[in-house]
């Protein structure tokens, strides 16, 4: 961490929005005594020409190297500040936008000493966590324009035609020594004259009596290697291809496949379309499709149709040229890192695998492409070698430290609500937004996915003075990240148990599942929540 | 009662899964279901239509504390002497587990021994079991050590208290040698009938074993390979890989990078690979071509190697590449950080209760996490640890 930081704090006005219910005078006064703080600036309208311009302006003439915006949800305009920072010359990751309007002003309306003192912790939180941020760039990767088809059944014929009529270079993997399989008919003529059409294409080459042993490599750029074996020649043959599909017949091919690019199986053995609310129907791989019986028994039209269809969209992938991933990716520090492949299991993407290391361990290394930064790799680390560069260890403890710092809260209990960022702080939103009244004693602290919550940050929030924890996910099938939440939900199971049998009152730590549009709901559990921490007996204080 | 067991050993995810506790406890009641620990069995009274939970973990000497090599680990023995060994039949193997294997036999026909608690695996089933030994033919037919998990102490009750053998030697990971020399080395009359039966502790050299759901998970479903078609598995630091031999006579080859997210959680903060408190260990890192690297800690461990050599079962060679072991030890302090992290969660548990810990918690915080932002508290705000003194 930088200590000389200079940081800028704008507070937007939002008209009188912000103003009418909070005292900014009093807000600016506090905020330009936060540590970095090297300047704070009012805007009339932060989101107009002119406060841009305003903020622009700030940042030269104050040579800042961080932005903080105190203002509207990061929901909406999140993108406008954060480009016209960029244009600014300051780079994107060193921008914040704190919301003081919908979770302060708007939320404690009859309360305007309790919304400042929130507003000025939210902000103190922002500036805490602005200093801890590391700048990161897209990892990019260009798409080898080629494809893979795994199986010559009728579906893999299709997909490969369709492919190769588009002049992409197919290779067709099958395992028999013909193609088809037990089918004799298709919709518009024989299997034999399809084949026949595969094999005299000349942007397909078959490989027949052949097994896919081994694919490595990343999202459109796949090294894969077919049995040697049968093949008897020495040295593997061994190709590149951009996407796979996976057009197989027989069940134990299909484990091994699904296995392999980490492709969900159904209680029947098939892979069914995958449900991923980030990216509906793709799989966690974006280069990988599926076709045919894989999915379900299919008659020789479904089949014909889906392979057109598996073709299409991965020509849309081939054509895209490079495929980057926005992501914040999590990096693995290779000389704090102990070997143990904690992360690897922890990993709902696949995105990390093993590598040899220098020495007797091996090392985990995340791929940039797959990372999507949920931050279950982080908190699974025993020996904390993995750093997500926006949403650090250190980073989220002083912002618990920030959040409780502040000594009053005007009587209210000091809860700390770990959001996640797909539920409960678009509820927190909505209930700012339909001026629903709760207790204005709580600070939220903003993660990506529930399962970023380490056990660890209750315990420390805990000592630095709260009264309760609660920690927000999104409803069990709900979670983003591949039903990480689950995760969450065993870590505060295990902490519970721990704190009452260090003679803690557990109830002071709590998960509740929220729904992102029922902000009544939210507003419900987070009052019943604080309102439980009076009522319970009052921990002893530390400073006794 | 296994309050801290429970607390520090389970809750963080160390447990080795020795055995040790489950053999130890007085009451009997920790059992293993195929799990990351053991668990409590749940003991109720039914007497007529009620059904009372009894307190069946409670008043107890705390033999699992007591022994678990996680909430205490013993200091690491001397090197005594460090060679590398092959067996000296027509087979002259190097591989760890042959040379485990000469030792034993050796040292059960001339009488030191009588019996061996060791890990082996099914040869039906491919599942990893804890064996006791009691003959020549017993201990060389075990396929051995396949760095798959199964808590092998929890075989010492049978070997000692049901087939009554008296000169033990006990065969395992390093965790295994470490639980053996807890009960061997603690302090209570009521453990004497394991410190006078067990002799000696054989350890491999270790980074961490694999959950046995590997088999399925990995071989069947992944590499497609039946369970009937496996003889046997073979890993090896080494040269990093895990060999798969078939019954067809043909092996397959895979790096270890690919199993290794099948490592038992409790490995991830154990830093002991070469065995250090073991009479004996055996292991790959550092050992001529051919051979195993084999030290000894003891003079008992001593003594088994030298019977071993004089029996014409083992042959030794002063060479050994120690700058390769020196770098293993070099690794340890990657996972003592992470033994460092569990340590201070519990330090954080216990300080909520303990304002004096304050203090100890915030150094211990700044070791592992850096310097926290500087939050001034500005007027009427104070440090919340502050009384304002």
């Amino acid at each position: 961490m930088n200590e000389d930081r200079r940081l800028g704090v704008m507070i937007c006005e939002c008209g009188d929005q912000i103003g009418s219910n909070l005292d900014l005078d009093a807000l600016a006064r506090q905020v330009d005594e936060f540590p970095g703080v090297a300047t704070t600036r009012r805007l009339r309208y932060g989101c107009s020409p002119d406060g841009l311009a305003s903020m622009q302006s700030a940042i030269a003439e104050e040579v800042l190297d961080a932005v903080l915006v105190a203002g509207c949800t990061p929901r909406t305009l999140e993108p406008r500040f954060r480009t016209a920072c960029e244009q600014g010359g300051l780079d994107g990751d060193r921008f914040k936008l704190v919301d003081i309007r919908e979770g302060c002003a708007w939320a404690h309306p009859d309360d305007v000493e309790a919304a400042t003192l929130k507003a000025a912790d939210l902000i103190r939180m922002g500036t805490a966590e602005l200093s801890f941020r590391k700048p990161h760039s897209p990892a990019t990767v260009e798409v080898l324009p080629s494809a893979l088809v795994i199986g010559g059944s009728v579906a893999g014929m299709s997909a490969a035609l369709a492919l190769a009529d588009e002049g992409i270079p197919v290779k067709l993997v099958e395992r028999e020594a013909s193609m088809g399989g037990p089918i004799r008919k298709t919709a518009n003529g024989s299997v034999a004259a399809m084949s026949k059409a595969v094999l005299e294409h000349p942007q397909v080459e078959v490989m027949l009596e052949k097994r896919i042993t081994a694919v490595t490599g990343t999202v459109g750029r796949y090294s894969v290697t077919v049995d040697e074996a049968s093949s008897r020649e020495k040295g593997a043959p061994e190709f590149k291809v951009g996407a796979i599909i996976v057009a197989t017949r027989t069940q134990p091919d299909i484990g091994a496949l699904a296995y392999k690019f980490g492709i969900p199986q159904d209680e029947n053995g098939f892979l069914p379309a995958a449900r991923y609310r980030l990216r509906p129907g793709n799989y966690a791989d974006r280069g990988i499709y599926v076709c045919g019986a894989p999915h379900h028994p299919t008659d020789e039209h479904q089949a014909e149709f889906q392979g057109v269809r598996a073709a299409l969209s991965a020509l849309g992938h081939l054509a895209s040229g490079s495929v980057a991933n926005y992501a914040p990716a999590a990096v693995v520090d290779q000389d704090l890192c102990t070997g143990c492949a904690s992360c690897v299991a922890a990993c709902p993407f696949l995105a990390i695998s093993m590598q040899s290391g220098p020495g007797l361990l091996d090392v985990a290394r995340v791929d940039p492409i797959l990372c999507s930064a949920c931050g279950n790799c982080a908190v699974a680390c025993p020996s904390k070698a993995i750093e997500l560069p926006l949403s650090s260890d250190a980073a989220l403890f002083s912002q618990i430290e920030a959040a409780l710092v502040s000594r009053s809260t005007n009587g209210q209990p000091r809860v700390l609500v770990f959001g996640c960022e797909w539920s409960s702080q678009v509820a927190a939103e909505l209930a700012g937004a339909h001026r629903l009244n709760y207790p204005s004693g709580i600070r939220s602290v903003r993660m990506e996915c529930s399962t970023r919550f380490d056990p660890t940050f209750a315990l420390w929030a805990f000592h630095h003075g709260a009264d309760g924890v609660l920690l927000t996910a999104c409803r069990p099938g709900k979670c983003h990240y591949a039903g990480s939440n689950r995760n969450a939900q065993d870590r505060i199971k295990t902490l519970r148990s721990q704190l009452s049998a260090s003679g803690f009152d557990s109830r002071r730590l709590r998960l509740e599942w929220v729904q992102p549009d029922d902000p009544e709901a939210y507003v419900d559990k987070v009052s019943r929540f604080s309102d439980l921490m009076t009522q319970i007996p009052p921990r002893r204080s530390l400073a006794e | 009662m296994s309050t801290r067991l429970r607390q520090e050993v389970w809750a963080t995810d160390r447990c080795s899964g020795c055995g040790v506790c489950v053999a130890a406890c007085s009451k009997g009641v920790l059992y293993w279901s195929n799990e990351q620990h053991p668990r409590l069995e749940l003991r109720e009274k039914v007497l007529g239509l009620s059904r009372t939970v009894l307190r069946a973990c409670e008043v107890c000497e705390k033999y699992c504390e007591l022994s678990c090599p996680r909430l205490a680990g013993l200091a690491p023995l001397e090197l005594l002497s460090l060679s590398s060994a092959r067996t000296s039949s027509v087979l002259r193997s190097g591989i760890p587990n042959d040379v485990i294997r000469s030792l034993l036999v050796a040292a059960y026909s001339t009488g030191l021994i009588d019996g061996v608690v060791m890990q082996d695996m099914d040869p039906w089933s491919l599942k990893p079991i804890a064996k006791i030994a009691s003959s020549v033919d017993e201990i060389v037919s075990g396929l051995g050590m396949q760095y798959l998990w199964t808590p092998v102490l929890s075989a010492l009750n049978e070997a000692i208290y049901e087939r009554g053998l008296t000169n033990l030697a006990v065969v395992g990971p390093p965790c295994v040698a470490e639980g053996a020399r807890k009960l061997m080395v603690a302090e209570t009359e009521r453990l004497k009938p394991y410190q006078d039966a067990i002799r000696v502790t054989i350890a491999t050299f270790c980074t961490g074993v694999f959950m046995p759901h590997m088999v399925d998970d990995f071989i069947e479903r992944g590499l497609g390979i039946g369970r009937h078609e496996i003889q046997g598995l073979t890993s090896s630091a080494a040269d990093g890989s895990l060999t798969i031999l078939l019954w067809d006579g043909s092996q397959r080859q895979v790096p270890l990078t690919q199993v290794e997210p099948f490592t038992r959680h409790g490995c991830a903060s154990c830093d002991d690979y070469l065995g250090e408190t073991s009479d004996i260990a055996v292991g790959t890192v550092g050992a001529s071509s051919g051979y195993a690297t084999l030290i000894t800690r003891t003079r008992t461990g001593e003594a088994v190697v030298q019977n071993a050599v004089r029996s014409g079962l083992v042959e030794l060679l002063d060479q050994v590449d120690r700058a390769a072991l020196d770098e293993a030890q070099a690794e340890k302090d990657r996972r003592s950080r992470a033994q460092a992290f569990d340590e201070f969660q519990i330090l954080m548990l216990e300080g909520l209760s303990d304002p004096k810990a304050q203090g100890q918690i915030r150094q211990q915080f700044v070791n592992l996490y850096g310097k926290p932002h500087k939050q001034k508290a500005d007027g009427r705000q104070q440090y919340v640890g502050c009384g304002g003194c």
